[in-house]
């Protein structure tokens, strides 16, 4: 961990200023704004003590399962793309450094931008309802379960370890876009046949399935997406990095 | 011998699929020197230079750096060894100062180098503006300056002079000196450009086709070069003396002679012998030589 971390603080520094930074605040930004105004143009008469319970399912909802699988894709190949657009892997690799440090220095600055973009969105979805609530006051009773929100998006987040590390792997090995992101709309059209068709068990295992999965506090394989996320994540993180260990980038 | 080189290789050959890219290499860099590594487009200089950062595999032969053989395993080897492969390798969204932070986080290296390797490089004005509004020569010049962050004994510089114009190539040209002489810096030094290399390297390596021609100091690549031409009067007599006083006489005739020389000194000496007997020496040239004249001349050699 000691040797790691100079090479994840030259990573952080590496983050400045990118779009892969800016979209981790922009996208649950937009995500809660979306919403937002959705629920500010509806009458105060609509009232009942789950609105704003519905307000950050809606939005997690949304979050969760169309844009977060894209975005982890979107986040993998920006991560990637630093050293790929700049052909920085002469240099770096060239360095005294073990080739596995600065790779897995790579997935924990992948992994810090999806937890920055979850505590956005949690942090975006509660204050916004509390805005709500004082635009309409009538809404002021409405309950907002915010621990719920908070634990939900950090579940999520560990879940989607597995689908990122699959990312992960692609983005770094491949210099282009096209293969991280094809896959990612061949996962996302998958996971949208399996599971309206209620192939539960399908659905749980499906890596990019598992952030929905690990969403609901209902679902009765939220423990196993959890699980199944971080196990998956951790496993096929430490494949990759074996393998682009090995891999001749120049 | 080992202990003196600071690059050696036996036998390194690199293939990609039914391509040799580099044969049977068998490179001796002294400690200390600028070995200057020439060779045309596509000859297997930026394979070689790949090869020895470990940036590639060999697919045989072995890589010594300063004695010890270098391995992916043995990455530490790499520490006193600064790079520059092809085009700088820099973030154009972080600024100057921030693409040398980079690096020098990796390195675990003092603050006070980034300042330092600013200086010398003469980006200090220029430190907080980001890479992508850098000119070429800068942006070259930051790409030696991320080589040069960790004081490395060893620098491998891949055409280095490429995207400068030609004040900057002789500010490069004194810096690399001034690295090498005062600082006993090693600098391996591969271009394609002869008259570039010749100014400051004092060995030569010269690849073609991924295999080594020629390997040694600059003035045992003279007796490969173009030989000298005297215009004087008397063609006939004066080549008729120059074979007396034991020079080789290629070509003579009425007012033109070729002789074939090793050294610079030659020149000096041949005008002094047919002054002293009398003839008027209209002209001395030594046709400048392009690696393709070399070439042709080592092949027929």
């Amino acid at each position: 961990m000691k040797d790691l971390y100079p090479v994840l603080a030259a990573e952080g520094l590496k983050l400045k200023r990118t779009l892969a930074l800016r979209l981790a605040i922009w996208c649950p930004t937009v995500i809660v704004l979306l919403v937002f105004g959705i629920y500010a143009g509806r009458s105060e008469k609509h009232s009942d003590a789950d609105l704003l319970t519905g307000f950050a399912q809606l939005t997690l909802t949304i979050w969760t399962i169309i844009l977060f699988p894209l975005y982890a894709a979107l986040v993998a190949a920006l991560v990637a793309a630093v050293e790929h657009q700049n052909e920085s892997w002469k240099h770096i690799l060239a360095l005294p450094v073990d080739r596995s440090k600065i790779f897995v220095a790579k997935w924990i600055a992948g992994i810090g931008l999806l937890l920055l973009s979850s505590l956005v969105l949690a942090t975006g979805v509660v204050a916004t309802a509390e805005v709500l609530r004082l635009m309409k006051p009538a809404w002021s009773s409405s309950r907002l379960p915010s621990v719920m929100i908070f634990r939900g998006v950090l579940l999520s987040s560990c879940a989607a370890g597995f689908l990122f590390s699959i990312q992960m792997w692609i983005s770094l090995r491949w210099r282009s876009f096209l293969p991280g992101l094809v896959v990612a709309v061949i996962a996302l059209a998958l996971m949208f046949v399996a599971i309206p068709r209620g192939i539960a068990l399908f659905g749980s295992l499906f890596p990019w399935s598992l952030p929905a999965m690990a969403m609901s506090p209902h679902n009765p394989y939220r423990p196993i997406a959890v699980g199944l996320g971080l196990l998956g994540g951790v496993l096929v993180g430490a494949i990759a990095c074996w393998h682009l260990s090995r891999h001749e980038f120049c | 011998m080992t202990d003196s080189l600071a690059i050696e290789s036996r036998g390194l050959t690199r293939t990609f699929g039914s391509c040799t890219a580099v044969r049977g290499l068998e490179l001796r860099v002294p400690r200390g020197i600028i070995y200057g590594f020439l060779g045309p487009n596509g000859a297997g200089k930026t394979t070689t230079i790949r090869l020895l950062l470990g940036l590639l595999r060999p697919t045989s032969g072995t890589i010594l750096l300063n004695g010890e053989v270098l391995t992916q395993e043995r990455r530490e080897l790499l520490r006193g060894i600064g790079a520059l492969v092809e085009t700088p390798s820099l973030y154009p969204h972080l600024t100057g100062q921030e693409n040398l932070e980079v690096t020098r986080r990796i390195l675990k290296l003092p603050r006070s180098r980034v300042a330092d390797t600013l200086a010398l490089s003469g980006l200090t004005a220029d430190a907080n503006r980001v890479v992508r509004a850098y000119s070429l020569g800068m942006r070259q010049r930051l790409g030696l300056a991320l080589a040069w962050l960790g004081e490395p004994s060893l620098m491998m510089l891949d055409e280095p002079a490429n995207g400068l114009d030609p004040a900057g190539i002789r500010e490069l040209r004194g810096h690399l000196q001034k690295l090498a002489h005062d600082h006993n810096v090693t600098i391996f030094l591969s271009s394609h450009v002869l008259n570039e290399v010749e100014q400051v390297a004092d060995y030569i390596g010269i690849i073609n086709r991924g295999q080594l021609l020629f390997q040694g100091k600059l003035h045992e690549l003279q007796r490969y070069q173009a030989p000298l031409t005297v215009v004087a009067d008397g063609g006939f007599d004066a080549a008729a003396l120059l074979k007396a006083h034991g020079w080789q006489v290629l070509k003579d005739s009425e007012n033109l002679v070729e002789v074939q020389i090793s050294l610079d000194e030659d020149i000096a000496a041949i005008n002094r012998c047919l002054l002293d007997n009398g003839f008027h020496v209209y002209r001395l040239e030594r046709r400048q030589e392009t690696l393709e004249d070399l070439f042709l001349r080592m092949v027929m050699n």
